[in-house]
């Protein structure tokens, strides 16, 4: 595996791992039965649906869809040509489209985004009071836009 | 190693992996089995980190940036990995 930094929640992960002998020869033929897939979100495991392949010449793709914010570890082993397994960690974050903004009734907050995933440009937190400087907001949102 | 980019005041989390010398995940460890350097814009930082186990080997830390800027973390176990893991980390 080689993937690694930040990724859209809810968005598949496409990583590609490459199975060698002793010998450093290429070995083919493995299934998913042969690996063990690991994962953990913020230190929880989780278990992930995993798709799985064999793409020629020793390399294996894998993909998963994480449905959660936060770090994730993926390790992947396989117990006779890689016990100590690939490992990585994937941050996933907000997939808003960049320049969007949003309102959340229950939490009571607008957000900004910004065109890097996760990243927020503003942030108003207003109570349920407030709501209508909240539509205020909002407003003045669509009009920037 | 994954780099990203993190929110300052919001909990991190990472994970390691401990092996012992025949290739066998290391189960048990506890957070004093670990040393922790942490590093903020390249000077030594005494932000705390927090150490669970996750199971097979994996273990989870976690800690809270207070101060925007790079954050280097390095956690050793003098057993099983003396250079230790690390993680980088752009709070902003």
């Amino acid at each position: 595996m080689s993937n690694n930094g930040q990724f859209p929640i809810n968005q598949p992960i496409f990583g590609a791992i490459v199975v060698y002998d002793g010998l450093n020869a290429p070995v083919t033929g493995l299934v998913q039965g042969d690996f063990s897939f690991l994962f953990s979100n913020d230190g929880v495991i989780v278990t992930p649906v995993v798709t799985f392949g064999e793409t020629g010449n020793g390399r294996y793709f894998f993909s998963f869809t994480p449905d959660a914010l936060g770090e994730w570890s993926g390790l992947i082993r396989n117990a006779t040509y890689n016990p100590r397994g690939w490992f990585e960690e994937f941050y996933i974050v907000s997939n808003v489209p960049p320049g969007a903004h949003s309102s959340g009734d229950s939490a009571g907050a607008i957000w900004w985004h910004t065109n890097e995933f996760g990243k927020n440009l503003a942030k108003y937190n207003l109570s349920v009071e407030e709501e209508q400087k909240r539509k205020m907001l909002v407003i003045m949102a669509l009009i920037e836009d | 190693m994954a780099r990203s980019s993190q929110t300052v005041n919001t909990l991190i989390h990472g994970t390691i992996v401990v092996y012992n010398n025949t290739n066998a995940p290391v189960t048990g460890l506890v957070q004093g089995d670990f040393t922790y350097l942490m590093a903020l814009n390249g000077v030594v930082n005494a932000t705390a980190i927090t150490l669970t186990e996750i199971s097979s080997g994996r273990y989870d830390y976690s800690f809270t940036p207070t101060v925007v800027g790079y954050y280097h973390a390095l956690i050793r176990n003098a057993t099983y990995n003396p250079r230790g893991e690390q993680d980088e980390f752009d709070v902003q």
